[in-house]
């Protein structure tokens, strides 16, 4: 038997495992199916990366977003391991095809669902030896994969065809609804499943509301001289987001940017790499910039608007602390902000007249036509007025009840018994996903303490009580000092200077001289 | 917002409703076509062609609707445009307040991706030398390309990997081209590099000083590197370093490579109907090639196509008319095939 900590050591630097690695490393290297679920920074990416150096094969990681696997590429990376790769879809064609051709049985490959479900994809993965299958991230399955992001639900077909290697599931915040919804879709077999309390002590819980969202920006300002940076600040559009960064530099806060999923890949590089270089301490953003990003200072987590659910709440507040420190989660919100998301839900569904109009088009469609042809599908999906992600959804479920396969819609079935069946299924997710925000709104509503009620939300009961717990149970904002942060004025002094400290700082004199002799 | 409204309206205008809102997309963002070459030559607005590379189809819809709105474009039919009179005060107003940068030439620097790979290279090389003078082997890379990697280790290997010496030279090279630029120009630049200090800056955080537009901050910085290229080339021992930065790297390269093929076919005196069986392709597609020579080859012979006449009374009657719609042109010289009109107005620049 391999001493695993002492290769914790060498291979890693660091001096012990934390609760929970052991055991997950443990049963991954037995080649079992592994479902881990442990609080956010509790450090689930060495589960994965410590297995991967010692099992035989290539490892692929799915991973939802482009911040994140950036992120945990550079981490790898910085690590020293040299094998880690990444496809995405921002990625030109000849990046693609060159990051394929490179890859070997000692990768470790981060990929989108969408990339790795491309026939392409697979057929290439699939002549290589594969060791190692995991889903980061995994409750996306059942958050994002139903609605938005289907090729999450075809991940076990994908799994299947390159043989079965063993799975393993990441992450920090399942029900055991979304347990179950991860092993099913996932076809994991007999996994074992590792579980840990979702509880983050060193975050406190603020939760404030205002009276409309004049006072809420109000008590924003009140609230950002006492809480301490670096810290993310969560909008729940990409305008907001900018706007939000705009006033705060208006009102003095220089060193704040905005990020989205909108921005171009350069921008979006630029940001997060001044964020975690504490160049920036405030970043504005949408849920593109959350999920998984280890930096390990941010002491503020500031919320703008209701989440959607408690799951997302939990993974956006999860950015802070990460370094053990203590840190605080704040959430403003009036009223009026249940509008966005249930805008958002709203959208994400067709309604019972849409679904219609969308039968009755379909059956009009020549059924002889070959959709193989992607001209015919968008010609199809312009007919119907329809746009991408429901156009996706729409033909994954389509295909799921048998009524498409890789040639043909079968016009047969597309009848009054799939209507009935699809509209049901859309009627229960969606309800299900009020429900989802219902929960998290009279989270906010009650008076009881939030940590309990989330620690609930999970199934767990909260033993013992902290001292510094949340806004429920005593804590304000004015139990927190007032920030002294002097103006940090722009450092940059001049471009020669800079210049020369970029390239040629150990020679400060002996090059000035060589200059003015070339001049 | 206001650069992307004066960029719109100056394209709009050179334009002036002889080509349909799909040809100036494609100007815009510097489409890769024959048709697109010969216009920016045609309406010479070359320099222009490709400022807004990154443009979408979806926000160049929104941007006509906005100009539109503002009353300062009118639609002719659903697809050419009429700059109004609102428009060309507009125009005009805007005209003083921004202006291309000296030295920038969207059509030699942007449209092949010159200026893009210079600085791929640029940046790279500086963030490496950097980061490994400071004995930091592990950083995270700006440029993703492959290419530009495998270019940047060919340097340093070149170079023995002596990265102290390398970055002296490039040190001095860079300080010499930047010490001509405006200050602000200087200040630009180097913001933009990625070192262990500081992370480069987007383009929106260095709007400040380019009237808090970021697009405009983005065509000045392209404009350092579109005047990198003159001044090393017109002064290659000035430039040890930054000559070498520039190997491989054509402005004035085909816009297509096809048309590259059929120009090596031509040359060996094959026929046009030889290299469309040859190569399987269009006769119109051949055609578009022709053109592509025509305005690139300095001697591209008109002779096998078209008469010294010809040429004559296509731009007398494109003058005459003052137009350079194919349609108009034709029916004064009904003799001529559309193809002979276009070749011929290649004459025009
Ligand atoms: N055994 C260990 N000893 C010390 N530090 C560790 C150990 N394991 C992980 N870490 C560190 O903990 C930090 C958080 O780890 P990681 O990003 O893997 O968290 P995570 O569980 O994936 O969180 P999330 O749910 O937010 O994705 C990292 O900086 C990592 O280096
Ligand atoms: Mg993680
Ligand atoms: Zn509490």
């Amino acid at each position: 038997m391999i001493n695993l900590t002492e290769l914790l050591k060498s291979k890693f630097g660091h001096d012990q495992f934390r609760p929970g690695q052991e055991e997950i490393i443990q049963s991954v290297l037995s080649k079992r199916d592994v479902l881990a679920i442990l609080p956010t920074g509790a450090g689930k990416t060495l589960c994965y990366h410590f297995p991967a150096k010692l099992m035989e094969g290539m490892t692929i990681v799915v991973s939802p977003l482009l911040s994140l696997m950036e992120d945990q590429v550079h981490q790898l990376r910085a690590a020293g391991d040299k094998n880690v790769v990444q496809l995405n879809g921002l990625l030109t064609f000849e990046e693609k095809k060159r990051i394929l051709r490179s890859l070997n049985k000692n990768s470790i490959l981060f990929i989108s669902p969408e990339m790795l479900t491309n026939d392409l994809v697979i057929r290439r993965v699939s002549g290589i030896q594969i060791g190692l299958f995991v889903v980061d991230e995994a409750h996306c399955i059942s958050q994002w994969g139903h609605e938005f992001r289907t090729d999450y639900l075809r991940l076990h077909e994908v799994k299947e065809r390159i043989g079965n290697p063993p799975c393993l599931a990441l992450t920090a915040t399942a029900t055991s609804q979304v347990e179950e919804d991860i092993i099913k879709k996932l076809a994991m077999e007999q996994p074992v499943i590792h579980r840990f309390s979702v509880n983050r002590k060193q975050i406190k819980l603020i939760t404030v509301e205002a009276f409309d969202k004049t006072e809420k920006l109000d008590l924003f300002f009140e609230h950002l001289k006492r809480l301490v940076k670096p810290a993310i600040i969560y909008t729940s559009t990409r305008k907001e987001a900018v706007a939000m960064a705009e006033t705060m530099k208006e009102k003095g806060y220089v060193d704040v940017a905005f990020y989205h999923g909108g921005m171009t890949k350069e921008d979006r590089l630029l940001i997060q790499h001044q964020f975690l270089n504490n160049e920036i301490n405030y970043i504005c953003s949408t849920n593109a910039f959350g999920m998984g990003i280890n930096k390990p200072n941010v002491r503020s987590v500031i919320h703008l608007h209701i989440p959607p659910s408690i799951e997302q709440y939990v993974q956006e507040i999860g950015r802070a602390g990460r370094d053990g420190q203590e840190s605080t989660a704040l959430l403003l919100y009036t009223k009026e902000d249940r509008a966005v998301p249930m805008a958002f839900i709203d959208q994400e569904f067709p309604t019972e007249r849409e679904l219609k109009t969308w039968f009755s088009v379909l059956k009009g469609w020549n059924p002889t036509t070959p959709l193989v042809d992607s001209s015919v599908m968008e010609e199809l999906q312009r007919v119907l007025f329809i746009d991408e992600t429901r156009w996706k959804m729409l033909l994954y479920y389509f295909r799921k009840f048998g009524a498409l396969d890789d040639k043909h819609i079968h016009m047969e079935r597309v009848n009054d018994q799939l209507f009935k069946k699809l509209y049901q299924h859309f009627l229960s997710r969606r309800k299900h996903k009020e429900n989802n925000f219902y929960q998290i709104e009279s989270l906010l509503n009650g008076k009881e303490c939030i940590r309990k009620g989330v620690l609930q939300y999970f199934g767990e009961e909260m033993t013992g009580t902290l001292k510094k717990c949340c806004s429920n149970c005593g804590l304000t904002i004015e139990n927190y000092p007032l920030n002294d942060y002097s103006q940090d004025e722009n450092t940059f002094a001049s471009w020669q200077e800079e210049l020369e400290n970029i390239l040629v700082p150990y020679n400060r004199r002996g090059l000035l001289n060589e200059t003015s002799r070339h001049n | 917002m206001n650069c992307f409204n004066w960029l719109m309206l100056q394209l709009i205008n050179y334009i002036n409703e002889q080509r349909t809102i799909g040809g100036i997309y494609h100007l815009l963002k510097g489409k890769r076509s024959a048709q697109t070459i010969q216009d920016a030559y045609l309406f010479k607005c070359s320099e222009y062609v490709g400022s807004l590379k990154a443009l979408t189809r979806q926000d160049y819809t929104e941007g006509l609707k906005k100009l539109e709105d503002m009353g300062w474009i009118c639609f002719q039919g659903s697809e050419t445009i009429k700059i109004t009179e609102s428009g060309e005060r507009k125009r005009r107003e805007l005209s003083r307040q921004f202006q291309l940068p000296e030295g920038y030439d969207g059509a030699k620097y942007e449209w092949n991706g010159s200026a893009g790979l210079l600085w791929e290279r640029l940046s790279l090389t500086v963030q490496s030398l950097s980061f490994l003078n400071r004995g930091q082997t592990s950083f995270l890379p700006v440029s993703y390309h492959q290419e530009t990697q495998m270019w940047v280790k060919q340097l340093f290997k070149y170079h023995s990997n002596n990265y102290r010496v390398l970055a002296e030279r490039l040190h001095l090279d860079l300080y010499n081209f930047l010490t001509d630029l405006p200050e602000r120009e200087g200040n630009l630049f180097v913001n933009r590099l990625t070192s262990p200090m500081r992370t480069g800056k987007t383009f929106k955080q260095l709007s400040e000083a380019y009237q808090n537009d970021p697009l405009y901050a983005r065509i000045h910085f392209q404009a350092i590197l579109h005047r990198c290229f003159v001044s090393v080339k017109g002064n290659q021992g000035s430039y040890p370093m930054l000559s070498q930065f520039l190997f491989g790297i054509n402005e004035h390269q085909f816009v297509t490579k096809s048309a590259k093929e059929t120009s090596r076919l031509l040359k060996q005196g094959r026929t046009i109907e030889e290299v469309k069986m040859l190569r399987g392709l269009k006769h119109s597609t051949i055609e578009d090639h022709l053109i592509e020579l025509a305005l690139y080859e300095p001697n591209f012979s008109y002779k096998p196509y078209l008469t010294y006449q010809h040429i004559k009374d296509v731009l007398s009657v494109a003058s005459k008319l003052k137009t350079k719609k194919l349609r108009l042109i034709k029916e004064q010289l009904p003799q001529l095939s559309y193809f002979q009109i276009r070749l011929a107005l290649t004459k025009q620049r």
